[in-house]
């Protein structure tokens, strides 16, 4: 999936007919490439899927499918403007005429009976735009369900956009299917959802198969051990590196004015109530699940998304910046959490992207002058260890790991006073992930206040002075760097009562 | 510099030369086809030919730029057709009809330029701020302003004042004609102001990606409305020309242009999804068009199918493009793949057959 990473390695797994198997691991532990396998859509690079005594070195999503696999992917794929019904049985219609016209009497029916199946009450001939995403996944769940008639449903992450009631008739689906013994891949990174739903489950850790343990074998904080692991476990001193644990201390962060202060900030349907401090030199990591609202948090600090209520105070002046052009001239500083969307310009080459934020600081006169310019995009360049063959190679040709780097170089060129940085080691490989980490914390946070998140919690550990747990768009706590445990913060952004300081 | 850094400098010539051939590439077929036919067609190499060539070429290569810095910008621009007509003859009506007192033929040239950026500020408002689609909003402008140049139009106007057909019809010392110097001075600032200023960086990277251009803390919206309100003014520019050279406006000036702009533009390399092409390559895909119908022109091909020849050469064109865009990409990653010493040229063979397939 990452080019230069390995996503899986020497997994084995069985699942047994009519159970509900959990698969649980944190970002990047290999959940989604391990069912990717089996649903037909990653090939292996080495190994076998066996299913019912068939044995395959790699499975195409059209043999899968013969196999009665089904995907439930997180994000519903739906066909927006066609009706439900329909949406249902693409690419099967039911057809009468000897197959050349849609039998639209007999689809509406028969999606009538599915509906039912599910204690649905949808017109099946409404828009599928017009659903809810937690509807449009019941559907392809029910889908997979009778229309597919899968004997394998693989659910990835797909309560992750779910309501409460949503969640509820989602259950049900799963145990009607159970009922009838179909068998059931779930992927979450919920421990509370596995517990409840699965039989058996396998924790992977770092693309490895750790353990497969029976739902009565383990307890939350068990399970959590697992997937963390003993380095987890182990606390904050020795996951981070020594030369940034020894410097903590004399770095640590002035007791005056915080560069920047955010105060009761909310929008309605992403975050609530929420308060933080940053100081000068400080680096404050941001932990929260997918959805928890991370992003957002940084995008309505930067101006880019609006906010209800709240106060944001820069320098202890309160300030609400009506877009990024004017968040920057405050020098504060946004990297996006989309990198090839929002970060980057890929018909322009490197140089053009490198120095795009930074113009005014190399123009003579009303031009730009081109030594100044070159000089700058190299200084930038061989501060983030940037590899390219040439400034004027267009930046879509580099590797997604120095892409990043391109976009992290831009940000730095501003010199702003806060840094927020939204997943920068997002989809990069380890060597660059290291490098991006040491410069934030090396060069970065010395001159500046850095925000920071991280789909990972080991990075935030190596680097950041204190840790905000997020759940659900609310800060549960906000834990120093002498209490890092691994173990407590992944139970802690999964919503679970914890001691936190 | 650090290690695993190396910069143009040590490409090897070869290298350079067949990426400068292929970032140029509209102009070596200007090249190419001018010493092609300067040997087989009669005639084709005079000077008065290539002067000639080059005044035809003058009012299309100025819609040919309008058009492609609305492409650079990621948007287009139907309209410009319909400005080319309607901004001169505004103002001629205005000038010698309306209220020749007020407005001198001087004035009459500035009334017409501001014309032309009026136009284009209502087309990037509407586009930038109301978020209308671009194809349709211009197809409404082109429609409308066509529509009231028809209504106020029936008649042809003339003659106009030789002052106001300077710009058109006068012409230079050496016969040359004065539209010549006047669009290779448009292009070349043009051309600077997009290459060298600030303004032109943030313009062209808005064409590339808005949404990381706004991220970046570029006004993509400014960028949008900049962008119509050029393309006007260089249409307007180029109603100017035409009405010099014809010594008259009328109705139908422009009409049936904005493909022939599009395929001009395209051919100098802008592209539809934005962010890339040059003024001097305009330039050149300008030229290209204009030597191909005065080449086929001396063969004694009739319009029709000079007509349909263009369409070819267009067609040709984009054919040529894809081809270059490959050869360029695949240029820079064997280049790359050396710089870092990557090991086995086999890698990016492999490589270089999957980015076929991606684009």
């Amino acid at each position: 999936m990452y080019p230069g990473t390995v996503a899986l390695q020497d997994v084995s797994l069985d699942v047994r007919r009519g159970e509900t198997h959990g698969i649980i691991g944190k970002n990047g532990a290999g959940k989604t490439t391990l069912v990717g396998i089996v649903a037909g859509l990653v090939q292996p690079t080495a190994g076998t899927i066996i299913i019912n005594g068939t044995e395959y070195t790699d499975l195409s999503r059209i043999v899968a499918k013969k196999e009665r696999v089904a995907i439930v992917p997180q994000e519903p794929q739906m066909v927006q403007d066609c009706s439900v019904a329909e949406n249902l049985f693409m690419p099967d219609f039911p057809t009468r005429g000897g197959g050349l016209f849609m039998d639209r009497a007999r689809l509406h029916t028969l999606a009538e009976q599915i509906v039912a199946k599910g204690r649905l009450s949808i017109d099946v001939r409404a828009k599928a735009g017009d659903l809810g995403i937690g509807m449009q996944q019941i559907l392809l769940m029910l889908k997979a369900s009778y229309v597919e008639r899968a004997e394998i449903i693989i659910l990835d992450e797909a309560f992750s956009s779910l309501s409460k009631n949503e969640e509820t008739l989602f259950f049900e689906i799963m145990r009607d299917k159970k009922a009838e013994g179909c068998t059931i891949l779930h992927i979450s990174h919920r421990i509370d959802e596995l517990l409840e739903v699965c039989d058996r489950m396998t924790v992977l850790r770092d693309g490895r198969a750790v353990a497969t343990v029976r739902r009565d074998e383990v307890d939350k904080e068990k399970l959590s051990a697992l997937i963390v692991g003993p380095l987890g476990l182990a606390g904050a001193a020795q996951a981070a590196p020594a030369p940034a644990a020894a410097a903590a201390p004399e770095q640590s962060p002035a007791a005056n004015t915080p560069v920047l202060s955010v105060r009761g900030l909310s929008a309605a349907e992403s975050y609530i109530d929420i308060s933080f401090d940053v100081h000068h030199n400080e680096i404050l990591g941001i932990a929260g699940l997918m959805g928890s609202g991370r992003t957002e948090i940084l995008k309505s600090i930067y101006g880019m998304l609006p906010f209800d209520s709240g106060q944001i105070q820069l320098h202890g002046k309160p300030v609400r910046f009506s877009g990024p052009a004017d968040a920057l001239r405050h020098k504060v500083a946004y990297l996006p959490e989309d990198r090839d969307g929002e970060g980057l310009i890929a018909s322009l080459s490197v140089k053009n992207n490198l120095v795009l934020s930074a113009l005014r600081r190399i123009c003579s006169g009303p031009f730009v002058s081109s030594q100044p310019e070159t000089q700058l995009a190299h200084e930038l360049a061989a501060g983030l260890e940037l590899k390219f063959a040439s400034l004027e190679q267009e930046v879509r040709e580099l590797s997604g790991g120095n892409r990043q780097k391109v976009v992290a170089a831009k940000v730095m060129s501003t010199r702003p006073d806060v840094y927020l940085l939204d997943e920068p080691t997002k989809g990069i490989d380890i060597a660059a992930k290291a490098v991006l980490l040491r410069i934030i914390k090396q060069e970065l946070a010395p001159g500046a206040a850095v925000v920071l998140t991280s789909p990972g919690l080991e990075e935030l550990m190596q680097i950041c002075d204190r840790i905000l747990i997020l759940h659900n768009g609310r800060l549960l706590g906000s834990i120093p760097r002498a209490e890092f445990r691994e173990d407590l913060l992944y139970a802690a952004i999964q919503g679970q009562e914890v001691p936190l300081s | 510099m650090s290690a695993g850094l190396t910069t143009t400098s040590t490409m090897n010539t070869s290298t350079k030369l067949q990426l400068f051939l292929i970032d140029n590439l509209i102009w070596v077929l200007v090249v190419v086809f001018f010493l092609l036919n300067a040997a087989l067609t009669p005639r084709f190499a005079s000077y008065g030919n290539i002067v000639n060539i080059l005044y035809h070429s003058a009012i299309m290569s100025l819609l040919v730029l309008a058009q492609g810095l609305v492409l650079i910008n990621g948007r287009l621009d139907l309209s410009i057709e319909s400005t080319l007509g309607f901004a001169p003859g505004i103002a001629m009506l205005l000038s010698m009809r309306i209220m020749p007192g007020l407005v001198g033929p001087v004035t009459a040239i500035f009334v017409t330029l501001l014309i032309g950026a009026a136009l284009g500020w209502f087309n990037g408002v509407c586009i930038a701020k109301l978020k209308i689609n671009p194809l349709l909003q211009t197809l409404a402008t082109m429609i409308m302003i066509r529509g009231i140049l028809l209504f106020i139009f029936p008649f042809s106007l003339f003659p106009l004042s030789p002052v106001y057909r300077w710009a058109g019809a006068g012409r230079l010392p050496g016969n040359i004609p004065v539209a010549i110097p006047f669009i290779l001075i448009v292009f070349a600032v043009l051309h600077v102001v997009l290459q060298h200023t600030p303004f032109g960086r943030k313009f062209v990277a808005t064409g590339g990606n808005p949404r990381a251009s706004y991220v970046s803390g570029i006004n993509v919206e400014r960028m949008t409305i900049y962008a119509f309100m050029l393309a006007g003014v260089l249409a307007a520019m180029s109603g100017l020309l035409a009405a010099g050279r014809q010594g008259s406006v009328s109705n139908a000036m422009g009409e049936g242009m904005v493909l022939l702009s599009f395929a001009g533009a395209l051919m100098g390399g802008a592209s539809l999804q934005g962010g890339t092409g040059t003024p001097v390559g305009m330039l050149g895909g300008a030229l290209l068009l204009g030597m191909f119908s005065n080449a086929l022109n001396l063969l004694g091909v009739g319009p029709s199918l000079i007509y349909a020849s263009k369409g070819g050469l267009i067609f040709l064109a984009l054919l040529l493009d894809r081809a270059r865009m490959r050869r360029r990409s695949y240029l820079l990653h064997k280049e790359q793949v050396e710089a870092l010493g990557i090991e086995g040229i086999s890698i990016h063979k492999q490589d270089e057959k999957n980015r076929r397939k991606d684009t």
